[in-house]
């Protein structure tokens, strides 16, 4: 800051009519951002919140006056019809299940991600650490219709590798003895699990390599025992990283959209029901209908993301 | 010393618990692979053949798209959002953290905005934008239509390279906010103005190279979003692109489903190994 007033001040004593000129310039420069973020970012989401409340009917007949014949012009009017279908009925239930989903993934992926980073931050190889970021790094960002793939040729019913090895080998089948079903909600878990978990890794490594070592050493030498270090120095720091975490676990796993359908392209999730309203060109107004489930998910989504910037925020305040 | 390390010890994991956690994470997090490897490999007869691999590279039915040109296309994809996205950005981020320090945090806001809208939302603003300006029986089209039209093209997706520059807009952000909040940006400009240089070379010549490692990263990490991007481009129908081609091979054939899925892991890996061969750090993906 001090840097930049200075400069200003040397600007404006020697060249006081080049640092004036500078200023519509400098608005100007931004207006390709704003045009492209209006028109490809902004336009749509009004679009959906609009096209969410209205729906569109015949008007009434009237006859052209200068052709003589009866016609309609259609009508657009504010209604939350839409919004109410998509809470109802099988919509209702891809919302649920979504929600279920995601929240089941992000608890057991957060936990276990949170376990993995631990392990790795307190062992004492640093090749170890290298390696376990990078590999973080791919797996987090490996989803969609490969990972699909392969753990159907893992643990598909039928073909699944490890599927026909634990039958002939052990006669144990995942259907009949665990009730495991890769495209049902275990087995979507259990993908889902293979980008989450890298995914809680990344983000609290930071965390965690911030619980600095002279806190333990202060509080063990003030005679605290090991559940008094974690209630009340651990915990209070790595806490809000690690509930912001489980919510950007949540987000993640609540629009994912190619992994689940490439699993079971019926499974009533939020995301393939909107993909099939969209496609389905058949019936009118499932264009308002897709806007209102659109508008469920930002519902959903927006609260959450608003939460984990707040916690995101709190939290760099100990990793400074 | 002696105390700290007794402390740290006392206040943590036994090796037992530690590598007992490794070791069931390397089991689930490599498993899948090999198993995956294992399925393309084997032969109904019991013996092993790379025949799946093969596959990959032979020649498509007649209608349909290679592997090849289907990998093809998401690269030129993933080049012409990178490019879109930095051309914009860098010059956007410079301006703010030269001259309008007050209008970052509303660009920074509509950056993170797409976390809060995810593709799918997205899609169905554009797709719906799409049918509601798409022209009533016996009308060619309004220009707008007929201009949205011309950018669906598959042979030049505009439509699909713009929303994956939104897209990558959070991200993008943030890596180049990182690199530029390094710089005594200030400095550099007054310097190499007051020395004569244009903007275009102060640009080029004095600010891009300190900022290469914030853009190669920010450039991989669109690459990986755009090489992996299924659900925009499934639903505006296009059908090129490297994961719609993948996940509409035929499952009869499904160890060349594996094959390919595998085959592209070590395709990304190798491509991520590269990368971080430049000296840069992991990729986080989501929100930062």
């Amino acid at each position: 800051m001090t840097v930049h007033l200075e400069t200003e001040a040397v600007a404006g004593d020697s060249q006081p009519r080049r640092r004036r000129s500078f200023a519509a310039p400098a608005w100007l420069g931004l207006a390709p951002f704003f045009a492209f973020t209006g028109v490809a970012l902004i336009l749509p989401i009004l679009f959906i919140c609009w096209q969410a409340f209205v729906k569109t009917v015949p008007g009434e007949v009237h006859r052209d006056p200068a052709t003589h014949q009866f016609v309609h012009s259609d009508q657009t009017m504010f209604t939350v019809d839409n919004v109410q279908n998509s809470l109802s009925g099988i919509q209702a239930t891809s919302l649920w299940t979504s929600v279920e989903l995601s929240a089941i993934t992000a608890l057991v992926g957060g936990v276990l991600g949170l376990l993995l980073a631990y392990a790795v931050v307190t062992s004492k190889g640093s090749a170890l650490k290298q390696i376990v970021t990078t590999a973080s790094a791919v797996t987090a960002n490996f989803g969609g219709v490969p990972l699909a793939f392969l753990f159907i040729a893992s643990l598909d019913a039928n073909v699944g590798v490890v599927t026909v090895f634990l039958k002939d080998a052990f006669g144990i089948s995942l259907l009949d003895s665990f009730g495991f079903k890769l495209p049902a909600l275990a087995g979507i878990t259990l993908v889902y699990l293979y980008f989450l978990i890298p995914l809680m890794v990344l983000v609290m490594m930071p965390a965690l390599e911030g619980l600095k070592a002279q806190w333990a050493e202060a509080a063990e030498n003030l005679g605290a025992s090991k559940a008094q270090y974690w209630r009340w120095v651990a915990a209070p720091v790595v806490l809000p990283s690690f509930l912001g975490s489980l919510l950007l676990l949540f987000c993640s796993s609540f629009s994912a959209y190619a992994t689940v359908y490439a699993i079971n392209s019926s499974f009533p999730v939020v995301t393939i029901r909107i993909a099939a309203v969209l496609s389905g060109n058949v019936l009118s107004g499932q264009e308002n209908l897709g806007a209102a489930l659109a508008l469920d998910m930002i519902a959903i989504v927006l609260p959450m993301t608003v939460i984990y910037q707040w916690l995101q925020r709190r939290t760099s305040r100990w990793l400074a | 010393m002696s105390s700290s390390t007794t402390t740290v010890r006392r206040l943590s994991w036994g090796a037992g618990a530690r590598w007992l956690v490794l070791a069931l994470a390397a089991v689930y997090f490599v498993g899948p692979l090999i198993a995956a490897i294992n399925f393309t490999v084997k032969t109904p007869g019991g013996g092993v053949s790379l025949d799946a691999y093969g596959q990959i590279f032979a020649a498509p039915p007649t209608g349909q798209i290679g592997f090849v040109e289907a990998l093809v296309y998401s690269l030129l994809l993933s080049v012409f959002s990178i490019a879109l996205t930095l051309a914009l950005m860098v010059p956007t981020q410079i301006l703010l953290h030269l001259y309008l320090p007050k209008l970052k945090s509303v660009v920074e806001i509509i950056c993170l905005l797409p976390l809060v809208f995810p593709p799918v939302v997205l899609v169905v603003g554009i797709s719906n934008i799409y049918k509601a300006v798409a022209p009533q029986a016996g009308d060619d089209g309004s220009p707008l239509f007929l201009a949205l039209k011309w950018a669906r093209d598959t042979d030049h997706p505009l439509l699909l390279v713009a929303t994956y520059s939104v897209m990558a807009l959070p991200f993008v952000y943030r890596t180049i906010n990182t690199g530029l909040e390094a710089l005594p940006l200030a400095t550099l400009v007054e310097a190499a103005r007051n020395l004569g240089a244009s903007w275009w070379t102060t640009i080029t010549s004095v600010l891009l190279p300190p900022l290469r490692t914030s853009l190669v990263n920010a450039g991989f990490l669109c690459f990986a979003l755009v090489m992996g991007e299924y659900t925009v481009a499934s639903i505006l129908l296009y059908t090129k692109p490297f994961p719609v081609w993948l996940a509409q091979l035929p499952a009869a054939s499904g160890q060349e489903q594996a094959a390919v899925s595998v085959f592209s892991l070590l395709l990304v890996e190798a491509a991520l190994l590269l990368v971080s061969g430049f000296g840069v750090k992991g990729s986080k993906k989501g929100m930062p």
